[in-house]
């Protein structure tokens, strides 16, 4: 059921088995999981079921460098930032779960076989028909070449799942409604963890509304399932009990903040005289479940450990679907065109360049002086790249341009040569509270279990300890699914 | 021709050759160039705009590589310079060129600028 916090009586107090902060992929998911088992959930949403503007105000931050601007980047309603994805979905590589000694305090403390079976449970969540595999490339149109063949040394094709995309609040707003286990409250703005003296147990979440109201809820366990930023605002307020903030004893909360970053190009490609297409593009348009906009390729594992490279993802728009319609400069279609391959034409796709960003320490969330209408301190968003960051991606973009050209079948363009301005939106949030057995290493373990508190998780991308190239919203939903039936036998 | 003078006209002609071993491009006749190299050229033009410097790099590149390997016109420089092993050594080396954000092989680059520099002629 639904309840308007607006309307409890002030100091109102519930108790509950799982308390969530945050109705969003992560909180959703989990929510509906844990019901499905029989255990009863409250579930705190900051906004109500449309957005508003006073209380998308209290996402507002203070953002260090103004080339990235997050105030659009995070909607604080029912359904969360589901509200405006764009639905493209895949898996993390196994390598992206392994320490990669080229990149520090990188792997996660579980291997993706962990994950798979999550997985598959997620792709139902987000209302994409089937799994996929790479295998069905054979399969489709043989007629047709690889633009890069699939054992190639470094680079493979990708296949994007596609979600239609799933609106987590549309989609499970009535199942949510008539579940006897789950109580939704809207405009409960979730503003301390409230913990016994020692700081190791946490006894409940004081709330508040816009409209003045304050209450709280008592449960046996807390999942904060708010983004990584609001995720790590709310561990560094809760600091009443334990200064500094909850699980903050090595000044790791809010830190390793990352994002996808990118950079627009075009490709220029052979096609063939009679219309037709490579096989990866040819693949795309004819299976449901993905992407009909955009096929690509990724830099493999046995590449990114050669020259020491970060996930990168090389997606071209179908042509006649891309934002833009590029052209061909002549003297690209003049070099595509020499010698042998004077047969063939070209045509232009939109290019768009994912790349991982490395955990860095200095890459962070901290808390501001300055004051929400809730009188909570604002987050500051100091979100910083490496040399090393940009480089990789750089490179990765450089070495698959030239297998193109030696091909002889396509020509790459970077817009930009500073990948920093291409003034990427940084949308996806990751990091802030990431897993890792060793407390010194992150602020969660395996189970995303704030260390050193025995009934507090955490939920989402924050906690992942490193990104891969890929979209985030599959795996918030895997890890969530995960998470409840970790905490479904945890249960006292 | 009246006003030159016959004897005047003989002398010309006669300095013309030395003249033009000195290096006077103005006496030499600009090469007829084919619709790919005049493509070409277009890349060239933006190098020449946006990095004088490295597209004299590049076309001394080209000048070396015509000199290097006897290519003595530009059908011969630009089939040197694109050839697919040079191309594909280039690229695996690492030894490209941005031109208004297109990936080049330095070859094809400094193609780009010679046949430029002599559609400018």
């Amino acid at each position: 059921m639904f309840i308007d916090a607006n309307t409890l009586e002030d100091g109102f107090r519930a108790e509950t088995d799982v308390c969530i902060v945050g109705a969003g992929a992560a909180g959703i998911t989990l929510a509906v999981a844990l019901a499905a088992a029989g255990t009863d959930v409250v579930l705190l949403e900051s906004g109500g079921l449309v957005p508003d503007a006073p209380t998308q105000a209290l996402s507002d931050t203070i953002d260090r460098d103004p080339r990235f601007p997050f105030a659009s980047t995070r909607l604080r309603y029912f359904g969360g930032s589901t509200n405006h994805w764009g639905g493209l979905c895949r898996a993390l590589d196994e390598d992206d779960f392994l320490v990669r000694p080229w990149i520090g305090e990188s792997g996660w403390p579980f291997r993706r076989a962990e994950l798979v079976p999550y997985y598959e449970r997620a792709l139902p969540m987000l209302e994409i028909p089937r799994a996929f595999s790479l295998d069905d490339l054979d399969r489709a149109r043989p007629d047709r070449p690889y633009l890069v063949a699939r054992d190639h040394p470094g680079f493979t094709p990708l296949v994007w799942l596609q979600s239609p995309p799933t609106m987590m609040g549309e989609r499970y707003r009535d199942a949510i409604a008539e579940d006897p286990h789950i109580r939704c409250l809207l405009h409960a703005n979730a503003v301390e963890v409230s913990m016994d003296a020692g700081g190791r147990h946490a006894t409940g979440i004081r709330m508040a509304t816009l409209g003045g109201r304050g209450a709280s809820i008592a449960a046996k366990r807390y999942v904060l399932c708010a983004g990584a930023i609001e995720n790590a605002r709310l561990l560094l307020l809760s600091d009443s009990v334990v200064p500094g903030g909850i699980g903050n004893g090595h000044d790791l909360v809010g830190r390793c903040f990352m994002t996808h970053f990118g950079v627009g190009g075009t490709l220029a490609l052979v096609a063939f005289e009679d219309g037709g297409t490579f096989r990866e593009e040819a693949l795309i348009q004819h299976r449901p479940g993905l992407s009909e906009h955009v096929f690509g390729w990724t830099t493999n594992a046995a590449l990114r450990g050669r020259l020491g490279l970060l996930g990168c993802s090389i997606n071209a728009w179908v042509a006649g679907t891309e934002p833009t319609r590029p052209s061909v400069p002549p003297a690209i279609d003049a070099l595509l065109a020499h010698g042998s391959r004077a047969r063939i034409r070209t045509r232009a796709h939109v290019l768009a360049i994912l790349g991982e960003q490395a955990p860095h320490r200095e890459s962070r969330i901290s808390l501001s002086n300055e004051l929400d209408a809730l009188g909570q301190r604002r987050a500051v968003v100091d979100l910083r790249f490496r040399e090393d960051d940009l480089r990789s991606l750089r490179q990765s973009v450089e070495a698959f341009a030239a297998v193109l050209a030696r091909r002889g079948v396509g020509r790459v363009r970077l817009e930009h040569e500073d990948v920093l301005e291409s003034r990427f939106a940084p949308d996806h949030h990751m990091g802030t509270t990431r897993m890792a057995a060793d407390p010194r290493s992150g602020v969660t373990d395996a189970a995303g279990r704030v260390h050193g508190v025995d009934n507090l998780y955490v939920g989402g991308s924050s906690l992942f300890p490193t990104s891969g190239f890929a979209n985030p919203t599959l795996t918030i939903v895997a890890l969530a699914l995960r998470q409840a039936d970790q905490l479904r036998y945890s249960m006292p | 021709m009246r006003s030159l003078g016959r004897r005047a006209l003989l002398r010309f002609l006669a300095l013309a050759p030395f003249l033009r071993s000195a290096g006077l491009a103005a006496f030499e006749p600009a090469p007829r160039l084919s619709p790919a190299q005049r493509r070409l050229a277009s890349f060239g033009g933006r190098l020449v705009a946006s990095d004088p410097a490295a597209a004299e790099e590049l076309e001394r590149f080209a000048v070396w590589t015509a000199r290097s390997t006897g290519a003595d016109d530009v059908d011969a420089v630009c089939a040197t310079l694109l050839a697919d092993a040079r191309i594909t050594a280039e690229l695996r080396r690492g030894l490209v060129h941005r031109v208004d954000g297109w990936l080049l092989a330095r070859s094809e680059a400094s193609a780009c600028v010679y046949v430029y520099r002599l559609a400018r002629r």
